[in-house]
Order: structure tokens, then C-alpha cells, then sequence
């Protein structure tokens, strides 16, 4: 029976608000992949593509991937990777270094690829009696080279790794690549890599699996936050492995009708007492009773953030409205009367409200540099009247 | 080969060298000096010739052999008489790799000329081939010149020339080059039809390479060839603002039509409603003398056939095919060259077409980038191509007010999309803009003014290139960038020769 483990995305080298202990989370959780694979001693391990944050990596990061690629190989667990759009720099990827001196297998160097009349002949890497072919991830033509490649006929465990986002996932919006109908036919596993969220279902009954990437990569997903982990197939079934990640927390914060000052007292209520070491996502809603969002004291509630051992808090105020912005019904108005309405909604008197209506004629029409001068003579003459 | 020996000169400005009697050095070469364990690369700007007798006596010389017709044998003549290059320091090359100039070679090194090998950093393995180096007057066939396309792509290039010069030929072959590069993409506009090629022209078409997707009102039956319509319904008022110069009002009844009639507003305001029918919608908020002014301005630019709500561009007809818009973002994310020709329409209508077109993709690129930014990662780096970049960002068109072309020009970067403006007359962009294109690719200018104010905007300091920028021939350029080590002299190829000499369009699979 099969016996591997799979995984994508692990992008060694990204971090999240600059912050180094995030750039560490990522290591960590490949370095959480390889010692569960030496623990559970899978007969091979398989990369989706992004090993990589990006093509050159720094030093720390590569001597840290280096490490922990020694230590499979030492345990006589091949890695074999496709290459990710993260992977590749100006000049080529660094996978073929790592490959060069034995640490992993790129299933995807040129030679793989063998152009017949009609067709590429894709060849496959074996290891532990399955033959693992793949596509790296490159765009162009893309829909082209997937209509060309045939993969080598072979009678092992074929397993087909690609770093593309089928059209099937939801919420892909027009970020997918190809349809699933792409794929090639007659594999026993489909390795996906590049959607970051876990994915499985079945493609001719065969499973296509996204393993999804092992960390969060923005607060985006943090907010979404679906499990990080990797695929263990053995006894024929895929088995979807959390990682321990650092703990994430998202709060919702109801603003409404709130001042600035007792929105910024609310956030610093929601944070525990204990933070443990998390990472914190405030998003403040609703709309404001005075005062603007911008006076919300974000610096004061991250440091208290911090005080109580967070390791960083994201205060997220686009979900938050100013008073003014109460909802104006636009539906058959002119520009005028909106702007006026809008106006009368954020509190100026009836006076102020025909001096703005005044200035916005004089000043909303485009003037050239020298016209410039006379206009704001106007207007200072207006506003001194 | 030793050329010469240095005889003077400072690190600040240039190095002197007597030149080898049997040396032919031309204005351009460039030569390489070692001294102390660094190399450096010189770039000739002046030659003249020297003695080391007094003038007095060269004058008598040359006096006796014109009134005279002696014939005087000077004695030593080679020791005596000799020429001085003038040479500035291009770059120092450590055993790391290029730094800017910080010392001087010291008296009497050895200058020589560059071996084929010491360009071959020119040879960027990821970039595009734009042509060989050019050194003088000599071409060196075997330095492929390479740009590195993606950090040129979204810091912006300027390729300016005089007519006849090779713009758009560096431009097609720039864009050729593209096709060989993963993860970039391309809107080109195309006044001329001359980018996807023609009858008796050759172009994108000739390498029959399906990134390449060609948009116009006249389709045939090329590989990616489709049919360039917009339909009034996928348009949208802020489309029109900078094309029709609506006055504050006009502007202001297009945004209440649109939210009068939704995205039925062209239709209704030119077709189904009278100005009397309008007024009613628009509940006598806008005057009927605005609503006539738009009407007809509108009408002006699309242009259509009031029989077939068509025209050759526009349709107000229901549409019952993939929005245009969505299938160029579609083509954009999946890494396409884009050609949009706008050969048949007038200025103003290309103007409607290229902005609507550019301002959706920056606005997909910019709310990406903020709301996704997992996502914006992998988006292509993207280039805009236009031809004569004057027209939208020419200083009195940005006196009128600002566009989407000049926000890119300024703001681009940030979001991954770049211009590449083409144009003959650089003096005519504002020095904003055109300190902004990072990049400039200098065909022949022989404008006084158009030189200054590209030699007072690059990268680099090509002061002592005004003369060589005069007098470069056709495909002759000279390439300044932050991305490349110093200003490149290149002989740009000549595009119908790569068609000839295109083997096939393989797909590029492996990654190594």
C-alpha cells in the first residue's frame, strides 16, 4: 500500500507584518512536516511547489531548509517537488542547487519534458513504487501545455503533482488556471498546489487533493482561517493533518454608535488578559456616533495588545463607519442634493451647507495652472464673506 | 589587445589614454582597464590627436608641406606623434560583481579591449533579447543583449526616437521577447495594425504563438484573432469623463443617467429617450440644454448606426457574449500579449477604448493588491504599450487634468503594472513623467531639445552621450536603466529577421 506524505505552499522566508517570530512560524511548520514524517516514516514526501517565499531566499532561511532537508534524506525519505511560481528567480531555481547535491528531486527540470509531433511526453521520477509526475508553476500557454503533455505509460502508483488552481474551488474568483477537466487522465492521485486553503475531491474517481499551504500567509486568511496542514495517504485514503500554528484570534467588534474614544476602550475590553502569544485581528463595525475613524488610538491597543502577550494585533477599521457615511438613498437625486444631504449629516449648519455648495461649483471645475490663481481668489473671497 | 596606456584623468569625470598607434578607437568603444586586482570598464566619449612638440613647429611643419610640398620625415614620428582618447568609468568589477567607480587606474595601467566574455553578464538567463552590443562602430554578433523584462515592466520604459529610427521595431521585438518570459503580460495599443502584422507586414502572427490575442473590429482568420466590440452596457460614465472633456454638469447627468438607468443609461439617454423623456427621469434635475450637449457628444463617440445600434466598436444592443473587459483581465491573469488594434477609429474613440480598458486592469491590480494580497502575488507583472505617449501624457494634456496613463506612470509600481510609452518628441512629457519611466530606450534624436530632456531624466549620467544620441543610426540605441549596470550601447535586431529565424513555438515546460 502507498504510504506518503504531501505537501504545498510551505513558503520558507515569508513572514506576516514584518514581524521575525511569523517568519519563524513558517519554518516551524515544515520543520512540524519533517519530523512527522521521520516519525511516521512515509516512503516518500511529495512538494505541491512554493518550497520558497521567493526564488533567493536569505541565507538563514536556505541554511534552515538545508538542515531539515539533511535530516530526511538521513532518514532515507526522498522529497520530490515541482517547482512553484515562488521558486523560480531571474536565473532559474534554486531546487535544481538542492537537487544537484541530493536533498530533493525536481520532477519538473526540462528533461522531464520530451516534445514529440503532437504532443510532450512527460516523464515521471520513481519512488517508493509509485511514479510521481508533475507541472510546475508556470502560466504561459498554460492551457496549451496542459493539452500537450501525455504523461510515460507506467503500471506504478501514478501520481500526477501540479501548482495550479482548478476552476472548480470556490471563491478562486478568476484567480483559477485551468479547468479540472485539464488534468491528465489515468492518475491515481492529484497533488495541487498554490490554493492555500485545503481542498479535496474527486477528479474520475481519483482523488485531487490541495493540501493547502502550512501557514497563514495574510490577514486575509487569518480571518478565514481554515486549518493548516498536509495530506498523509496511506491505506488508500487521503488524511488531512493539522499543524500546530500559532494561535490566530479574529474579533468581530460592534462600534455602533460608539465615540472613537469608547470604540478604542471596547477593543482594549476584547483583548484577554492572556494573549498567549497569538496573533489578534480586531475588525471594528458599524458607525461611529462622532468623531472619525482615523481617531480610533490603534497604536494605544496594539501595544496593550502586545502588553498582555499577544505577539502583534491587526485592527482592521475598513468595516467601520464614520458618521457621515450613514447611508444616503442616491436614487433619483442629483449630485447636488446628495452632497448637500451628506453634508447636513455630518452636522454643518444650513449657511455652512450653501458656502460648501458655493466652493464645490467654483473649485469642482478643471482649470488650467494659470486659471488656478483667480478661482482661489474667489473662493477666499466666498469664505470671508 | 592592448590599445593604450592611461595617462591621466580623474575618477570623477574622465581618464586619458594614449592610444597605440595601430589602435582604430572609435567614439562608444568600450575598453577594460586592471589595475590592483579590479577591472574597469571605460567607455570612450572624445578622441584627439597630440604631439609632443611644441605648436610651433607642427604649424611650420604643416606650413612647409602646404606651400612647399615638402616632404619631411619626422624622425620618431610614432613616438611623437600619437592620439588621446577621452574615456569615462562605466563600472568597477570586483570578484562580486559590478560597483559604481570610487577610484582611478593608476598611471601607464594597460588599456585593452573587452573580450566577448567579459558581456556575458549581458546574457540574463530570464530576460529578453532586445539585440548585440554595440561598441563604436563595431557590432558584436555573438553579446546577445538581454533586458531584465519584469523589473523593467513595472518601473516603466520610455522609447523615444526620431521617425524612421526603429521604435516600433524595438517595440515589436521587445514584445516578441516577452512571449518567452513566464508570468508577464501585455495590453498593447496599436494605432498603426502593425503589431500582429498585416498584409506585407510582419508581425506577432508570423510566430503563431497562442499567448498572443489580437482584438479588432476586423477579425480574420489568424490564431487569436478575435473581434473587438464593447457594448454600451459594460460602459460606465467615469469611461467617457477624460475623453469628452464633460463640463461639471455634463459629467454629473452621465453619473445620474447611470444611476437613473443603471447600465441601460447609453442606451435610453441616445436611443429610447427623447431630452424631454430624460428631463422627466431625471426629475428636472439637470437642464435640457446639458442633456442635449451630452447626447450629442456621446453620440459623437460611439458613433453607431441607429438602424443596427452597432457601430464598428460599439453596440448598444443586449449582450449575449463574454464581457470584452472580463476577457481581457482573463487573458491578462493567464499571462496573454494583448494587441488591441485601433487602426480604424478615430483618436477620441481609441482614447475611450484604451482608457476604459487600462483603468479596469489598474483598478483589478490595485483592489487586488489591498484586499488580496495572497492573490496579487501571483498576478503577471503587466506592461501597457502606447504609441505616441504624448496624447495622454503630454504636458498640456496633463494641464487639463490628470488619467489613468499618468496615475500609472506615478503610482504603478506599487501594483505591478508598467508603461511602455513610445514617442518622438520626449520633451513634450512633463519632467514628472518622465522621471518616473525608469527605464529609456534612446533611438536617434537629432532634437537638441528632445535630447536634454532625456539626458536630464535617465537613470544614469549620459551627459558625454548627447553626440553618440545625434548621430545613432537606424536600430542603433542606447539603453539607460536603474536594472542594468551601465547605459547599454545596442544594435536593436531587426524584428522580420527574428521571424526568420524563429524555429518553432515550443512550449517551455521544465524549470531547472
Amino acid at each position: 500500500m502507498m504510504n506518503f506524505v504531501h505537501v504545498s505552499d510551505t513558503h520558507l522566508g515569508a513572514s506576516n507584518f514584518k514581524l521575525k517570530k511569523r517568519e519563524d512560524d513558517f519554518l516551524d511548520s515544515f520543520k512540524q512536516v519533517v519530523d512527522y514524517c521521520i516519525k511516521e516514516k512515509p516512503d516518500f514526501i511529495i512538494h505541491s511547489g512554493d518550497l520558497f517565499d521567493k526564488g533567493k531566499p536569505g541565507n538563514k532561511v536556505l541554511l534552515f531548509t538545508v538542515k531539515q532537508l539533511i535530516k530526511l534524506k538521513e532518514k532515507g525519505i526522498p522529497l520530490l517537488i515541482t517547482p512553484g511560481s515562488h521558486d523560480v528567480s531571474v536565473d532559474g531555481t534554486l531546487l535544481t542547487i538542492l537537487e544537484k547535491v541530493g536533498l530533493l528531486t525536481n520532477v519538473s527540470k526540462p528533461e522531464n519534458y520530451v516534445k514529440g509531433k503532437n504532443h510532450v511526453l512527460m516523464k515521471g521520477e520513481e519512488a517508493g513504487g509509485a511514479v510521481i509526475y508533475g507541472l510546475p508553476g508556470r502560466r504561459a500557454n498554460i492551457k496549451e501545455v496542459y493539452e500537450s503533455i501525455k504523461p510515460e505509460p507506467n503500471d506504478k502508483f501514478k501520481i500526477f503533482m501540479f501548482h495550479h488552481i482548478t476552476t472548480n474551488i470556490k471563491d478562486t474568483e478568476f484567480f483559477a488556471d485551468i479547468p479540472l477537466s485539464s488534468l491528465p487522465k489515468g492518475m491515481d492521485y492529484y497533488a495541487g498546489g498554490h490554493w492555500h486553503e485545503h481542498e479535496s475531491f474527486s477528479y474520475q474517481g481519483k482523488p485531487v487533493v490541495y493540501p493547502g499551504s502550512t501557514e497563514y500567509g495574510d490577514t486575509r486568511s487569518m480571518e478565514r482561517h481554515k486549518p493548516r496542514g498536509f495530506i498523509h495517504y496511506k491505506n488508500g485514503e487521503p488524511e488531512f493533518i493539522e499543524l500546530n500554528t500559532r494561535g490566530v484570534v479574529v474579533k468581530r467588534v460592534d462600534c455602533n454608535n460608539l465615540t472613537p474614544e469608547e470604540a478604542t476602550s471596547k477593543c482594549l475590553d476584547s483583548l484577554s488578559k492572556e494573549g498567549g502569544d497569538s496573533l489578534i485581528v480586531l475588525k471594528l463595525k458599524g458607525v461611529l456616533s462622532s468623531g472619525r475613524r482615523n481617531m480610533i488610538d490603534t497604536s494605544l491597543i496594539k501595544k496593550q495588545a502586545v502588553s498582555n502577550d499577544y505577539l502583534y494585533c491587526n485592527v482592521r477599521l475598513s468595516g467601520l463607519k464614520n458618521p457621515s457615511e450613514k447611508k444616503i438613498n442616491t436614487n433619483s437625486k442629483g449630485v447636488n442634493e446628495i452632497e448637500q444631504e451628506h453634508l447636513r449629516a455630518k452636522g454643518y449648519s444650513e449657511p455652512e451647507v450653501k458656502l460648501a455648495r458655493q466652493l464645490i461649483n467654483l473649485l469642482g471645475n478643471d482649470y488650467t495652472p494659470s486659471e488656478l490663481p483667480k478661482a482661489l481668489e474667489k473662493a477666499g473671497e466666498l469664505i470671508d464673506n | 589587445m592592448v590599445v593604450g596606456r592611461v595617462i591621466g584623468g580623474s575618477a570623477g569625470d574622465k581618464i586619458i589614454i594614449r592610444v597605440k598607434s595601430n589602435s582604430d578607437i572609435d567614439i562608444g568603444d568600450i575598453l577594460i582597464v586592471e589595475n590592483n586586482g579590479v577591472k574597469y570598464y571605460i567607455k570612450v566619449v572624445n578622441t584627439l590627436i597630440n604631439s609632443l612638440l611644441p605648436n610651433q613647429f607642427i604649424e611650420d611643419i604643416a606650413g612647409q608641406k602646404l606651400e612647399h610640398d615638402m616632404d619631411l620625415k619626422v624622425f620618431d614620428k610614432k613616438d611623437r606623434f600619437y592620439r588621446i582618447c577621452q574615456a569615462k568609468i562605466l563600472k568597477v568589477m570586483k570578484e562580486d560583481g559590478f560597483y559604481p567607480a570610487r577610484s582611478i587606474p593608476h598611471y601607464f595601467s594597460e588599456v585593452r579591449r573587452a573580450n566577448s566574455s567579459e558581456f556575458k553578464f549581458l546574457n540574463n538567463r530570464e530576460g529578453v533579447s532586445i539585440g548585440s552590443l554595440r561598441l563604436g562602430m563595431q557590432v558584436l554578433k555573438n553579446v546577445n543583449v538581454k533586458l531584465p523584462a519584469k523589473e523593467l515592466i513595472s518601473h516603466h520604459v520610455l522609447v523615444s526616437a526620431a521617425t524612421g529610427k526603429g521604435k516600433s521595431n524595438f517595440a515589436k521585438v521587445f514584445v516578441k521577447g516577452l512571449l518567452s518570459i513566464d508570468n508577464v503580460s501585455s495590453v498593447v495599443i496599436d494605432p498603426h495594425n502593425e503589431y500582429y502584422g498585416a498584409k506585407n507586414i510582419k508581425g506577432l502572427r508570423d510566430f503563431r504563438n497562442k499567448r498572443v490575442i489580437y482584438l479588432t473590429p476586423k477579425p480574420g482568420n489568424y490564431p487569436g484573432s478575435e473581434k473587438l466590440m464593447i457594448y454600451a452596457e459594460d460602459l460606465m460614465p467615469g469611461d467617457f469623463r477624460e475623453v469628452i472633456r464633460a463640463s461639471g454638469p455634463q459629467s454629473q447627468a452621465m453619473d445620474l443617467a447611470y444611476r437613473v438607468y443603471k447600465n441601460q443609461w447609453l442606451k435610453q439617454l441616445l436611443v429610447e429617450k427623447n431630452i424631454s423623456e430624460v428631463e422627466q427621469d431625471m426629475k428636472s434635475r439637470v437642464q435640457r440644454i446639458t442633456i442635449a450637449s451630452l447626447k450629442r457628444k456621446l453620440n459623437h463617440v460611439m458613433n453607431f448606426n441607429p438602424k443596427t445600434l452597432e457601430g464598428l466598436i460599439f453596440s448598444l444592443k443586449k449582450r449575449s457574449e463574454t464581457n470584452l473587459f472580463d476577457k481581457i483581465k482573463r487573458g491578462v491573469h493567464d499571462g496573454k500579449i494583448i494587441i488591441i488594434d485601433t487602426s480604424l477609429v478615430s483618436n477620441l474613440v481609441e482614447r475611450l477604448i484604451a482608457g476604459s480598458i487600462v483603468r479596469r486592469l489598474f483598478y483589478l491590480y490595485s483592489q487586488t493588491k489591498q484586499l488580496n494580497p495572497e492573490k496579487f502575488r501571483s498576478l503577471p507583472e503587466l506592461m501597457i504599450l502606447f504609441e505616441e505617449a504624448p496624447r495622454v501624457l503630454g504636458k498640456n494634456v496633463l494641464e487639463k487634468g490628470s488619467n489613468i496613463f499618468a496615475r500609472i506612470a506615478r503610482e504603478g509600481r506599487k501594483f505591478k503594472v508598467g508603461l511602455c510609452a513610445i514617442t518622438q518628441m520626449p520633451s513634450l512629457l512633463p519632467q514628472e513623467i518622465l522621471s518616473q519611466m525608469n527605464t529609456k530606450v534612446i533611438l536617434g534624436l537629432p532634437s537638441p531639445s528632445d535630447r536634454v530632456a532625456i539626458i536630464n531624466s535617465s537613470a544614469q549620467d549620459i551627459n558625454d552621450e548627447s553626440i553618440e544620441i545625434q548621430m545613432m543610426d537606424q536600430g542603433e540605441a542606447l539603453i539607460t536603466s536603474p536594472f542594468i549596470n551601465f547605459p547599454l550601447p545596442v544594435k536593436i535586431h531587426f524584428f522580420d529577421e527574428l521571424i526568420k529565424n524563429n524555429k518553432s513555438s515550443d512550449l517551455n515546460i521544465g524549470i531547472s
